[in-house]
C-alpha cells in the first residue's frame, strides 16, 4: 500500500467510523438469510449426515467387516489385517475408528464449511448417536455383539469421529479463507 | 448469557465468536451492520446490491474469524473486509472503483506532472455536467445521491458522469488507466 492508498483508506475509514446508520434500515430478510447461511439448523445437518452415514457405513463393510458382518462377501478386508497386527481388542477399536471416519471424511466433501461447523458444535453427541444407531443396525442384521468388544468399538468410533471432524473442519477452514 | 455479552467490547465479542458463540455474532451484527450498510449504500445505487453485499461482508467475517487477532481493534478489521468485498464486487461487475475519487487524488498528488498547476483548468475544460459532477464529488465530497439531486439526474447517471470525467481527465493528462 503506497502513501496515496493509505490516505484513501484512512479517509474512508474515518467516514465509515462516523456513519450513524440505524440497524433497522437493513431488511430483516437479509439478516435471516445470513443467519441461515452461517448457522444451519443442526437437525437438518444431522439428517444429511445420517443419510451419508447409512450409505458410506454400508459400503465400508466391503473394506472393513464389523462384528463379522460381511454383506459383500469380500475375502481379505482391513479387519483381517487389524486382527493380525494388533489382536482382537485393538482390532475392534480400529474398526470403530475406521467406520466413523469414513462417514465424516465424505461429509467433508459434500457439506458446506458452516454445516461442518454445526457438526463440530455437537461432535461428541452426534458421533455418540451415530455409534449407537450403527450398533443397533449391526445387531438387527445379525451381528454378534459382545460386551467388551462393543465398548472398545464405541470408544474407537468416538475417537474416529472426533479426529475426522476436527481434521475436516481445520482443513476446510484453511482452504476457504476468502 | 446475552446480557453478559452485551457489555463486552467488540474485541471480547470476537473472542467469544471465535469460540463458537452465535449470540456474540448477533451483538456484533447489531452494533456494526448499520455502519457497514451505510458505507455500502453510499457507494452502490441499488438497495438490493447493498443488501446482498452486507451479507457477503458478514459471511467473509465469519469465514475469516479465526484469523482475527483480538489484541487489535475490531473496527478497522471490519472496515477492511467491507472495503475488499466492495472492491471485489466492483471488479466482478466491471465497474469503476467505487472509491473512485482515489484515482483523482492520485493525479492531484503527483507532483511530477503538470497537473498540479492546472488541475482545475482541466476539470473545467470537461463537458459541463461532468465537470460539475466531478467537482461536487471531489472538492465537496458529496455522495452520488446528492450530486444526482443537485444535477437533477439519477444517482446512476451521476456516477457515470464522475467516472467519465475521471477517464477524460486521465486521457487529457496522457496517463494510462490502471
Amino acid at each position: 500500500m503506497d502513501l496515496g492508498q493509505k490516505n484513501e483508506w484512512l479517509k474512508e475509514f474515518t467516514e465509515f467510523s462516523n456513519l450513524n446508520f440505524e440497524r433497522n434500515q437493513i431488511p430483516a430478510s437479509a439478516y435471516t438469510k445470513l443467519k441461515q447461511r452461517l448457522f444451519p439448523n443442526p437437525w437438518v445437518v444431522f439428517g444429511k449426515v445420517l443419510v451419508i452415514h447409512t450409505i458410506i457405513g454400508s459400503l465400508s463393510l466391503a473394506v472393513c467387516n464389523q462384528f463379522g458382518l460381511n454383506p459383500f462377501n469380500t475375502q481379505q478386508t482391513l479387519t483381517d489385517w487389524f486382527m493380525r497386527i494388533a489382536g482382537h481388542n485393538f482390532c475392534m477399536l480400529l474398526c470403530g475408528t475406521f467406520f466413523m471416519m469414513t462417514t465424516y471424511i465424505l461429509a467433508n466433501v459434500v457439506l458446506t464449511l458452516e454445516e461442518i461447523e454445526t457438526i463440530k458444535r455437537y461432535e461428541w453427541l452426534q458421533t455418540g448417536i451415530f455409534g449407537l444407531i450403527s450398533l443397533a443396525a449391526f445387531h438387527f442384521f445379525g451381528a454378534e455383539l459382545v460386551g467388551t468388544f462393543i465398548i472398545l468399538w464405541f470408544i474407537g468410533a468416538l475417537v474416529g469421529g472426533y479426529l475426522s471432524i476436527e481434521g475436516s473442519y481445520r482443513f476446510r477452514r484453511n482452504l476457504s479463507v476468502v | 448469557m446475552s446480557k453478559d455479552l452485551q457489555g463486552k467490547s467488540d474485541e471480547e465479542l470476537m473472542q467469544s465468536y471465535q469460540a463458537g458463540s452465535a449470540i456474540a455474532f448477533d451483538i456484533l451484527f447489531e452494533r456494526h451492520s448499520g455502519r457497514v450498510f451505510g458505507f455500502l449504500s453510499k457507494r452502490l445505487f441499488k438497495k438490493k446490491e447493498a443488501e446482498d453485499l452486507i451479507q457477503e461482508v458478514f459471511f467473509k467475517l465469519h469465514r475469516s474469524k479465526h484469523l482475527y487477532n483480538s489484541t487489535l481493534p475490531f473496527s478497522p478489521w471490519l472496515f477492511s473486509i467491507t472495503r475488499s468485498v466492495l472492491l471485489d464486487f466492483a471488479k466482478k461487475k466491471n465497474l469503476e472503483d467505487p472509491t473512485d475519487t482515489a484515482s483523482f487524488d492520485k493525479i492531484a498528488a503527483d507532483e511530477t506532472s503538470e497537473v498540479e498547476h492546472d488541475l482545475e483548468g482541466h476539470v473545467s475544460a470537461l463537458p459541463q455536467a461532468q465537470s460539475e459532477a466531478l467537482s461536487l464529488r471531489v472538492y465537496e465530497d458529496k455522495t452520488f445521491e446528492e450530486i444526482a439531486s443537485r444535477l437533477s439526474t439519477s444517482p446512476e447517471n451521476a456516477r457515470q458522469l464522475v467516472s467519465r470525467g475521471i477517464k477524460k481527465l486521465k486521457q487529457a493528462l496522457g496517463r494510462k488507466e490502471n
